[in-house]
């Protein structure tokens, strides 16, 4: 082959690699535009963010009823401690535990208080958004490659790729322009999660607004069945506690007051729930207040406070119970190691 | 690691930048590589199984390939046999390593795939309570299986010589796209593209890149959907009475779109490494007779049996016998016909249970070879009385005719494969033609959106049976749409692909990354 006709192949050759290389670079940033654009900023961007830049003393984690009826403000005035409420509804022990994972490598947290919902404990976790909504938030790091490694990497591609499928269009479209500067502009001003039935602050506790019980939505109900428990659930709490032990982390263990009418629709499985986690926490040497057993006094049940049967507080009624709850943590000097560590 | 998850997208992208920075001739090794990690990811014991069978094949071929040398070395030497003679000898001398070779191979799919379908029954049978034993089925067995067992016969036939590479082979056996759900390759047409280097071309990939992207929208987004439907259908019959229908043909939706779905994506795979894999589908739902149905659908299967199975069957000493038999008996015509009908419902009763060790899917596979036997001693008549009935075979409307009858035969079939008792399916069946009540639709709860999001979902689900009906028209008629597709401008087809790729992942089911149906077989 002449010099020039091996020049023209290899010119050729650049040609076509290059094309390609800008065809699958365009196809990039169209995607990333895509997730940019399309996955909206949700409380957990806010609570990832401040458990991963900021110092708390205090983490509160669990599910929803944790979110909405835990105020880290009113749980420790007085004690000097701060606190940061990252529960979520979908927030299985597994992802608390990565959740932990990841609060300890960027800070230095000093207690835990755990939402024990124990509905939670019978199900496998559902693909998809739930899981979204903690992965994706993550910063670069062991905890979100331990995280994805063990929990995502088995779902869809678009899980990892595309993670906006999880949010319907409709209410992600009209987002767009809201999306798209807090995500430049690295904006996490709480004014954006502000919504007609709640409010998001800044410590992560969500305030949800008053609802007439003729309002409340249908309960859900799972029944509590030792046997029939998904065992990664349980797995995944031990995996929780032995970290916070190994850190030397007091770890507390909570039950949320349920309204009257949800305890009295089904006392059989709410009792079996509660010898379960009580024994459980007993043998692991955690101490676990059960609003709705033991401390059944300590807290009304009536539904005048809770926004629906499933047990999630009113704003002032879930800053009225978070004091009740600081009180017997400090009376029962539970928080002390976390007091004297600070 | 299922095709359509985050780990195996990661684990092609790695491999793929792999293969084309190692030199030539070092791509097969990273491939092979590739398929034992990934085979190793669904299961480290199932790898034993998979070695056993690639060493015994291998071995017994080696002995076979050995023999024929050395009979044809000694033939040549002396001159003093025919070589037809010395065939036949090599041949019979062959023959116990062949059948060491098939023992072994077939012995260890038959334990694991077939032993507590055997006890039960045999419990049945006795009334005694047999035991259920905890056996492992190895990823893709059925498939690896019937590839070294056709690559077993055709050195043994001498279609082709040994491989003297057993790590070639082993690559042979278990390339990864293929070995979870097929296409059963042939050793002939695949060892050359599999061991050869492959410099990286942007056709090639651009064809793997649109062919995967089809697969996935016939995955994720058609099957996805009907099998949500599907499922919610055959889980509560009575309440769904009014559209029974609707339920098969949306199986026919979701096995299809599963099936060749997941064959498109393994197809493109392929192609992204260079490597042209068989298809295994043809518009199988333009077939004009079950005939015609299987050599659209399944094709490697279909050709497999074919070659394997049914030319052997019909060339044996055993056939013969009951040919001339059956002459004698009843005549040329139908005693010529009589035992290539016997052969056909063999082999379905073979492709029934090669599917599943189950009744419901041997009932499945005698109901395709009956019906096939039937045509063949019917087709006289058929003929004659369209001569009366002056229909041409070339008439459109005949021709449409046929594809519809088909298309009802293959589905009756299916009512029987989604339920646990036929007394369900001849239920089913029978409100298909008495009950009609689409609204019975908005009951069922799209996944995690629920039943409002039931409208939009049929609607994606309907314009998408569109797009599929489309295309598959176009391909019956010769277009070739990645053709097409490549002749416009590298821009345009970007756009296009992302657009196709937006909505696939808009709007597929939240939760439409289940495994693939015919892996578990």
């Amino acid at each position: 082959m002449h010099n020039s006709e091996k020049s023209a192949a290899k010119r050729k050759r650049t040609g076509r690699a290059g094309r390609t290389i800008l065809s699958l670079t365009a196809v990039a940033v169209v995607l990333i535009f895509l997730n940019l654009a399309l996955y909206p900023c949700t409380f957990m961007r806010n609570d990832v963010h401040t458990i991963s830049t900021e110092q708390r003393d205090v983490l509160i984690m669990g599910t929803s009823c944790g979110k909405m009826g835990i105020d880290p403000d009113s749980l420790l005035t007085g004690t000097g401690l701060s606190g940061h409420n990252i529960c979520v509804g979908g927030e299985y022990p597994a992802d608390a535990y990565y959740l932990m994972e990841l609060a300890l490598e960027k800070q230095d947290p000093k207690a835990v208080i755990y939402d024990i919902d124990p509905g939670y404990f019978m199900g496998k976790k559902e693909v998809g958004n739930n899981y979204l909504l903690f992965y994706h938030e993550f910063p670069a790091g062991k905890a979100k490659l331990a995280y994805f490694q063990d929990l995502l990497k088995d779902h869809d591609f678009r899980t990892l790729f595309f993670p906006y499928y999880e949010y319907p269009l409709q209410t992600s479209l009209p987002r767009i322009k809201s999306t798209l500067y807090q995500r430049l502009t690295a904006n996490y001003d709480v004014s954006y999660l502000k919504g007609q039935i709640q409010e998001y602050h800044e410590n992560g506790f969500l305030e949800k607004y008053p609802v007439a019980q003729e309002n409340f939505p249908a309960p859900v109900h799972v029944p509590f069945a030792a046997e029939r428990m998904a065992p990664e659930n349980m797995e995944y709490l031990g995996k929780l506690i032995r970290l916070c032990r190994e850190k030397d982390i007091p770890f507390i263990a909570v039950s949320m007051p349920l309204p009257q009418t949800t305890l009295q629709a089904d006392p059989e499985s709410f009792e079996r729930a509660w010898t379960y986690f009580s024994d459980y926490f007993r043998d692991q040497q955690i101490p676990y207040l059960n609003f709705n057993r033991e401390l059944t006094q300590a807290y009304s049940h009536r539904e005048e406070h809770y926004v629906d049967y499933d047990g999630h507080l009113n704003g002032d009624s879930a800053r009225e119970f978070s004091g009740i709850l600081g009180s017997i943590l400090k009376n029962n000097n539970m928080l002390s190691g976390a007091a004297e560590k600070n | 690691m299922a095709f359509t998850s985050s780990v195996f997208a990661l684990f092609l992208i790695i491999i793929l930048l792999v293969y084309y920075l190692v030199p030539g001739k070092g791509q097969w090794i990273v491939l092979l590589a590739a398929s034992y990690a990934f085979y190793m990811y669904a299961s480290v014991p199932a790898v034993l199984f998979l070695l056993f069978s690639t060493a015994v094949t291998f071995l017994t071929a080696r002995k076979i390939q050995q023999i024929k040398n050395e009979e044809s070395a000694a033939s040549a030497g002396d001159g003093s046999l025919p070589v037809k003679t010395t065939t036949a000898q090599a041949k019979a001398k062959a023959r116990p390593y062949m059948l060491l070779g098939l023992l072994a191979d077939l012995g260890v799919l038959a334990v694991l795939k077939y032993t507590n379908f055997i006890l039960q029954n045999a419990g049945a049978l006795f009334h005694t309570e047999m035991p259920v034993l905890r056996l492992l089925l190895p990823l893709g067995i059925s498939y690896y299986t019937f590839q070294t067992i056709g690559y077993l016969l055709d050195v043994y036939w001498g279609r082709t010589a040994a491989e003297t590479n057993p790590a070639k082979y082993a690559l042979f056996v278990s390339f990864f796209p293929q070995i979870v759900q097929g296409p059963i390759g042939r050793y002939g047409k695949l060892i050359g593209q599999l061991t050869s280097p492959h410099a990286f071309a942007g056709k090639n990939f651009r064809y793997g890149l649109w062919r995967i992207l089809w697969g996935v929208f016939k995955v994720m987004l058609l099957s996805g959907w009907a099998g949500i439907y599907r499922e919610a259908i055959f889980a509560d019959p009575e309440a769904h009475s009014g559209i029974a229908v609707f339920g098969v043909l949306l199986y026919s939706v979701e096995l299809y779109g599963n099936f060749s779905g997941g064959i498109d994506i393994t197809i493109g795979i392929a192609q992204l490494f260079g490597i042209t894999l068989d298809e295994n589908f043809r518009q199988p739902f333009f077939a004009t007779s079950i005939s015609d149905f299987w050599r659209r659908w399944h094709i490697t299967l279909g050709t497999w049996m074919k070659d394997y199975v049914m030319y052997p069957l019909n060339f044996s000493k055993a056939m013969n016998r009951f040919g001339m038999w059956c002459r004698k008996k009843f005549g040329r015509k139908k005693g010529r016909l009589l035992p290539i009908c016997l052969s056909s419902i063999i082999v379905f009763f073979l492709v029934g249970i090669w599917h599943e060790a189950s009744w419901n899917y041997i009932g499945w596979g005698l109901y395709n070879g009956v019906i096939i036997a039937f045509s063949s001693l019917m087709a006289e008549p058929y003929r004659k009385a369209k001569e009366k009935l002056h229909i041409a075979d070339t008439s459109k409307g005949w021709h449409l005719f046929m594809i519809l009858r088909t298309f009802v035969l293959i589905n009756l079939s299916w009512y029987f494969d989604c339920v646990t008792h036929a007394g369900t399916a001849f239920r089913m069946i029978g409100w298909s033609f008495t009950q009609f009540r689409p609204s019975q639709f908005l009951q069922i709860s799209s996944g995690k959106l629920g039943t409002v999001y039931t409208p939009y979902a049929l609607l994606t689900l309907g314009l998408g049976v569109v797009l599929l009906f489309v295309i598959s028209v176009l391909r019956e008629q010769g277009t070739g749409i990645r053709d097409s597709l490549s002749r416009m401008a590298l821009p345009v087809q970007i756009v296009i692909g992302l657009v196709f790729l937006f909505c696939i992942v808009s709007f597929s089911p939240m939760a439409a990354a289940g495994g693939f149906i015919y892996a578990q077989f």
